[in-house]
């Protein structure tokens, strides 16, 4: 029978682990010092509830799930034809806010990774930009319309700068080159129309300035977070994991190229002579930037060869988008085909009375064209007009 | 990280794991879930130390980190009313203790220690059976040293108390 104060306490110092349990307890935290898993500390631990890996790892997703369950129902009770529509508006058209704020956020949910979401968040910058030239070649973008694509464009920016931060600090060096380099081709095509555009003498010329200065900065500093990674990754020593990775930065470097050629190859009629003999050239400095990485390849350094095919396929992209950006605004004023044979026959009728008056229109037209300048809606109808005759002659 | 960092750990662990132990289990009476909230302790600790945080006083960290994880686990549990509990004759003491003499040890000890309700249980738990100083009991429960020298004092006053109330009781019959 215990009695006093002390003897309780003399007593209670008896209680102790068994040695059995203490190594059992032991071996388990070696264990997980060894490889820590990796834990969410957001989540609540219920310690004597039997532990479940499904519930840890797929908790993240499930929190994002629900938003996307109601987004799709919000999305499915409006239809799914209005997502669509909105997809193809710019900045001041009623959909616009569903484009930003619904198809893109799901966008945005949809992508999980780390590397996913800044790729998303890139394509994102992209598109404001895209919306950008689209309304400066119409001549609608003014001052209110440029600064919220500005903010836009910088918010995502910003967004996927930070990303990339994540990924490097994550010392996944090689990732994180690929998706900078991916983003600087296209800020550095998206510069070159933006300047075009504010050279041309144009209302909104000033505003693309504006813009232009915003996108050259983010262009500076994507440049030199790549050139960054990029000397990180030349650093790194060569072993097996540095080997392979080069060997297969190879092959999507070749695979990059080829679809480049194919690709410049299937619009060269589409195109001006001069961005696709541009093109061309890119791809012929591309190719020789592989042979480069090839011969250091052999001379077993690794990380140079790793750049070496990350830079030629910047390259690649970037001819890629020379001729694309190009293509994609001469589509605004591709001319239908299908003409109706009534219509037709009058054309007919009419060219055959005035035919030097058509010639003169013609020439006009070219001109437009070269320009690229696209028309608003009252002349988009006169340009049909135009080329009816054309195809009359 | 300092590569020694690892060892200083596990001798860490060699050296409180039993005391920690003692401490849970005079805290919550269930060796099983006292085994338990030691290793995780042990894990949230190193998870801390691996994330570069500096831990200056790694035994008071330890007592901080389970600290918490009992207040998580009997905020979690049904409550029970101990008293009730003793009336009803309840014995803390486990089946799964190694050997007898820790059985007895438990079992006695543990009736007597849960006479003393909360604050001032866990205070003399830590002061006396886990020998901590009344700093570091002040840095794990985050009160003042003050208080908490109060705690322990008060704490060993009304267990004697009762341990004498006891024993007058026991002669009565």
């Amino acid at each position: 029978m215990i009695k006093n104060f002390q003897e309780i306490i003399n007593q209670a110092k008896k209680v102790a682990l068994s040695s059995e349990e203490k190594k059992t307890i032991r071996v388990g935290l070696e264990l997980f010092m060894a490889k820590p898993p990796v834990r969410n500390t957001s989540l609540i631990r219920h310690l004597w509830q039997e532990r479940s890996k499904v519930n840890i790892s797929l908790r993240p997703l499930m929190n994002k799930l629900q938003y996307m369950v109601i987004a799709l129902i919000i999305t499915l009770v409006l239809g799914g034809s209005v997502s669509f529509a909105a997809e193809s508006t710019r900045p001041g058209d009623i959909l616009y806010p569903i484009k930003v704020g619904v198809n893109e956020e799901v966008g945005d949910w949809l992508a999980i990774s780390n590397q996913a979401q800044a790729k998303w968040d890139a394509r994102r910058a992209e598109r404001r930009l895209e919306e950008a030239e689209k309304l400066a070649v119409e001549g609608r973008l003014d001052a209110a319309v440029r600064a919220e694509i500005e903010s836009r464009f910088a918010s995502h920016a910003q967004a996927f700068q930070e990303r990339a931060e994540k990924i490097e600090a994550k010392q996944n060096s090689g990732a994180a080159l690929e998706i900078n380099s991916d983003f600087e081709a296209s800020l550095r095509a998206h510069e070159r129309v933006l300047a075009q555009l504010a050279s041309e003498e144009t209302n909104n010329r000033g505003e693309a300035g504006l813009l232009l200065a915003e996108v050259r900065s983010r262009l500076n500093a994507t440049a030199e977070a790549r050139t960054n990674v990029e000397a990180r990754v030349i650093a790194a020593e060569a072993n097996a994991e540095s080997k392979a990775a080069a060997e297969g930065k190879f092959k999507a470097a070749e695979n990059k190229i080829n679809e480049v050629r194919g690709f410049i190859t299937q619009v060269k009629s589409a195109v001006s002579a001069d961005a696709y003999v541009q093109a061309q050239a890119k791809l012929k400095v591309a190719t020789d930037v592989v042979l480069r990485g090839k011969a250091e390849i052999e001379a077993q350094t690794y990380g140079k060869a790793l750049a070496s095919f990350q830079e030629a396929i910047r390259i690649a992209q970037e001819a890629k988008l020379l001729v694309a950006t190009e293509q994609r605004i001469d589509l605004e004023i591709v001319v239908p085909t299908n003409i109706p044979a009534q219509a037709q026959a009058e054309i007919n009728s009419e060219a055959e009375q005035d035919t030097p008056d058509d010639t003169a229109v013609e020439a006009e037209l070219n001109v437009e064209l070269e320009t690229e300048v696209e028309p608003d809606d009252s002349t988009l109808i006169e340009t049909e007009g135009k080329v009816k005759i054309d195809i009359g002659l | 990280m300092k590569p020694d960092v690892k060892k200083k750990f596990l001798a860490a662990y060699d050296q409180y794991a039993d005391p920690l132990f003692r401490h849970c289990y005079f805290r919550i009476y269930d060796r099983e879930m006292a085994k338990d909230l030691v290793q995780e302790a042990f894990f949230r600790t190193w998870s801390c130390l691996i994330k570069n945080e500096e831990i200056k006083n790694i035994r008071a960290f330890l007592y901080r980190v389970l600290q918490n994880l009992i207040i998580d686990a009997v905020r979690k549990k049904k409550p029970l009313s101990l008293d009730q509990l003793l009336d009803e004759g309840f014995e803390p003491a486990d089946k799964a203790a190694p050997d007898l003499i820790q059985r007895l040890a438990a079992k006695e000890v543990g009736q007597k220690l849960a006479l003393l309700a909360e604050p001032y249980r866990s205070a003399v738990l830590m002061r006396f059976i886990d020998e901590l100083s009344p700093k570091e009991i002040a840095k794990v429960l985050g009160l003042s040293e003050n208080l908490v020298s109060v705690r322990i004092h008060r704490g060993v006053n009304r267990l004697k108390q009762l341990l004498e109330a006891l024993e007058e009781k026991t002669k009565q019959f």
